[in-house]
């Protein structure tokens, strides 16, 4: 068997290693002013890769059972981990606290939603020929999922806002207002980006200026209007992605050649930014949330796929955690840096790295049983 | 105005409109300080009873700042080159624009969030015009190179020293307490920086113009030979002036060579690990290029002020043995250094040209204008006596000198030390924005006289570079 765990959980572990807790080479006194930076460009990047794989074309050009999938997962995310989220926060803070339980549920719930794309490692070498709908549903469906949540996310936590005195108070008209502004600002600089694209036409060098000053324009004023990140950019990438086709393509393509750097350096940074103090009920929540996703998510799959893509070893795919659900934690780390967050990114974590270890050893499980012909049905 | 060139000013109107509504709409996190002084530090609480400190301002503004200077000053770069200006003119230009002088978008604060950009370009700067140093095509031009380095400091620097305390006579603070010796002082402090010019500005044009012929190559080996005696007498020059007039740290004689012994020859040797280091991963690795230019960018800035290094020496050195040495496996590195500079230089620039004071020009003028009449004039009159001697090819002997006149990163951050290391001395204001006069002058118009000189030295008079033709 090829034991294949994501690379992103070995940084998580370098990053830990590199935090605080442990050789506290980034040292706690002074991590605002040095991860900030970086964790902007890094919530910028990711948002704006997301926003731009929702082309109209390329919606349109999926099949209908992709949208049973989102929808079946969404409504496993706003109801079951939604409730499940809401009251394991309630239990883990001890008291009622609007603002917090809203924050933190929302978090642990919005991450719940979609599943890593990985499909290769299921199958040990390569996801056989007629699990093509399947891994379909996998990619498609994680992707599509992770966007509308991330969307999701970020009105939730704009909804709880905190004022200049530190309270949180539930005020959907203020909140509305700043992502609404938010909005307008992603709306303004995917036009302007837009129109920079076509005067740089091919030139790499003025394109990667012209993305980078859009990721760190549309993090940047996330910042400052205290929406996620992650959000706004994403917000970018949509309008970007759907104001024309020409020249577009070509850019997203250029940007996608770092999704494994930017990946790697997302895990970075989680491993050091979540709370080197992790209790019991952290690992208790993280794993309980593992659990939900072992018994659910495999039905959202088997239910909205049609199906030839049922059965085999992608059925359980929906199970590993969506690289997402740490740039969500991370998106609300930078607007709250406090120990709260940190330990809500920490359960994330843990529920990730049992996610990750759960399909392991069940495809392993799963592969043992298998029958000849199956494994003579590998694709090359 | 074409419709092109007035779509380029509402992109830059509305980048302007989307950074003065994210500023002003910020969530403010300082309140007032109790006992009614400054404002002060607000601790939070989070929702399990922890304290916690929110995000400084100047960190929340960091990104969108980032964004305002790279989008915005590359549009009034790609305007400036409409109306056949030099791209960095536009650059430095949107900088001041936005800068405190003007709409105050950029404020001092966050400038100290900018300078880990600002380290990260200086590093990459250097490296590539380490890169630039090719030693089989400079050996026809050695021996200039070397005579007007040295004409340069030695001469340049003479003639700043003689002639300030004709110019620094309504200074503010000079010459009231220790009579003369404060004279002195700030000549020689004034000199590096009269001295220094842009190796940045002259791989800016040379990237946009395409041009690279035996002006430019000779421009810029004399920069970065310039910039290695530089550092010598800087750190020279502001420990005599120390101990000359009490500020700052008065080092010692013995202290002082044993400084100069180990910050020389220390950058020049972890410049050379550097550079043996990128070429064990070029040939071992090979992969995220970009991610090692970087890496390497950053790290050469943050040990080199760890150990007390000179990181321009440690990347320039890097980039020269990388290029000469290691030349087949660093082609594809350089050619990912190129796809980096852009947005290198327009942060770069756009930050220094926010630096720039303008409100304190009118106290500095007479001063300011006797410098800059002075610099010109000395480096024209090096450069032409410098290349008559040498024997330089007839266009660079008329245009080399244009090469020396721009000033950016290097001059401003002598300017910036010299200012911290003399802040009790009653001239140091006075003397700091005097020599951002002075930078700002050259700055503005170095660029487009250097883009004129390549023009006429090296090549073409064009406007568009062949990728430009090509798009």
């Amino acid at each position: 068997m090829v034991v294949l765990i994501s690379g992103g959980w070995l940084a998580v572990v370098v990053g830990v290693l590199l935090g605080p807790g442990v050789f506290g080479l980034v040292g706690a006194e002074n991590m605002q002013e040095q991860l900030t930076p970086a964790l902007q460009a890094a919530m910028g990047w990711v948002g704006l890769m997301l926003g731009l794989q929702a082309r109209r074309e390329v919606l349109q050009g999926l099949p209908r059972w992709i949208w049973r999938v989102v929808s079946l997962d969404a409504l496993l995310v706003g109801l079951v981990f939604g409730t499940a989220a809401t009251l394991g926060v309630w239990a883990w803070l001890d008291r009622w606290d609007w603002g917090g339980v809203w924050w933190g549920a929302s978090i642990l719930a919005c991450a719940s939603a979609g599943w890593a794309l990985e499909t290769r490692s299921l199958v040990g070498i390569e996801t056989p020929a007629k699990y093509e709908q399947a891994r379909l549903a996998v990619r498609a469906g994680g992707t599509l999922s992770a966007l509308v949540w991330i969307l999701v996310f970020g009105l939730l936590l704009s909804i709880a806002t905190r004022g200049a005195d530190g309270a949180v108070s539930i005020d959907p008209i203020r909140g509305g207002l700043r992502l609404a502004a938010s909005a307008g600002g992603a709306v303004l600089i995917a036009v302007i980006g837009r129109f920079a694209l076509r005067i740089a036409g091919k030139k790499a060098d003025a394109q990667l200026a012209i993305f980078l000053g859009m990721v760190a324009m549309a993090a940047g004023f996330a910042g400052q209007m205290g929406v996620p990140a992650l959000t706004v950019a994403a917000m970018t990438g949509i309008v970007l992605a759907n104001l024309s086709e020409k020249g577009v393509r070509e850019f997203e393509r250029f940007i996608l050649r770092a999704d494994l750097v930017i990946a790697t350096l997302v895990a970075l940074l989680a491993g050091i930014l979540l709370s080197p103090g992790i209790g019991v009920p952290e690992v208790a929540i993280g794993c309980g949330l593992a659990g939900m996703r072992l018994v659910f998510k495999p039905i959202v799959l088997q239910r909205g796929s049609p199906a030839e893509a049922e059965s085999g070893p992608l059925s359980i795919a929906g199970v590993r955690q969506s690289p997402v659900a740490l740039a969500m934690a991370l998106s609300a780390l930078l607007i709250e840096p406090s120990s709260y967050m940190a330990r809500t990114l920490a359960v994330i974590v843990i529920a990730g790295i049992v996610c990750a270890v759960l399909p392991v050893v069940l495809s392993w499980s799963d592969q043992r049983t298998k029958s000849v012909n199956d494994v003579e049905g590998v694709a090359p | 105005m074409d419709r092109r060139t007035l779509l380029i000013v509402l992109a830059i109107a509305g980048v302007l409109g989307l950074a003065w509504a994210g500023h002003t709409w910020s969530i403010d996190f300082t309140v007032a300080d109790a006992s009614g002084g400054g404002p002060a530090e607000l601790l939070l609480t989070d929702a399990q009873g922890q304290s916690y400190a929110p995000p400084r301002e100047s960190l929340i503004d960091a990104g969108a700042n980032v964004g305002l200077l790279l989008l915005g000053s590359w549009f009034a770069g790609v305007l400036f080159k409409r109306f056949g200006l030099p791209s960095i003119t536009g650059y430095l230009c949107f900088g001041i624009l936005v800068g405190p002088s003007l709409l105050g978008l950029v404020t001092t604060e966050s400038k100290d969030v900018l300078e880990l950009v600002n380290n990260l370009a200086v590093a990459l700067i250097a490296l590539t015009a380490g890169a630039e140093l090719k030693f089989a095509e400079l050996k026809g031009s050695l021996r200039s190179v070397v005579v007007i380095s040295i004409g340069m400091v030695v001469g340049l620097g003479a003639a700043t020293v003689l002639v300030a305390p004709l110019l620094l006579r309504g200074l503010d603070g000079v010459g009231t307490e220790e009579g003369m010796t404060s004279v002195w002082v700030i000549g020689m402090l004034a000199a590096p920086i009269i001295i220094a010019n842009s190796p940045a500005v002259i791989l800016a044009l040379v990237n946009e113009t395409g041009i690279k012929g035996p002006m430019v190559q000779t421009a810029l080996a004399i920069t970065v030979c310039k910039d290695l005696l530089l550092v010598v007498t800087f750190a020279v020059m502001i420990t005599l002036g120390a101990s000359m007039v009490g500020g700052g740290e008065a080092i010692e004689g013995g202290a002082l060579a044993a400084s100069l012994a180990s910050k020389v020859p220390g950058s020049i040797a972890a410049g050379i690990v550097v550079g043996l280091g990128m070429a064990w991963y070029l040939r071992v690795v090979n992969a995220h290029l970009p991610v090692l230019i970087v890496c390497a960018c950053f790290g050469i800035a943050i040990v080199s002020g760890l150990l007390g290094l000179e990181a321009l020496i440690v990347a320039l050195v890097a980039g020269v043995l990388m290029e000469n040495v290691y030349s087949e496996r660093a082609e594809a590195m350089f050619t990912e250094v190129n796809r980096l500079s852009l947005p290198v230089y327009c942060v770069f620039f756009s930050v220094a040209g926010a630096k720039l004071d303008l409100g304190a020009l009118d106290d500095v003028a007479f001063a300011a204008i006797g410098f800059i009449a002075l610099r010109t004039i000395g480096v024209w009159v090096i450069a032409r006596v410098g290349t008559a001697i040498t024997g330089s090819p007839p266009g660079v002997k008329r245009w080399l000198w244009t090469a020396f006149v721009p000033q950016a990163g290097v001059s401003l951050a002598l300017a910036a030390i010299i200012q911290t290391q003399f802040s009790d001395q009653p001239w140091a204001a006075g003397f700091y924005t005097l020599m951002l006069a002075v930078i700002a002058v050259h700055e503005l118009t170095g660029p487009v006289l250097m883009k004129l000189g390549i023009a006429r030295s090296d090549g073409r008079d064009d406007q568009d570079s062949p990728e430009d033709a090509q798009a």
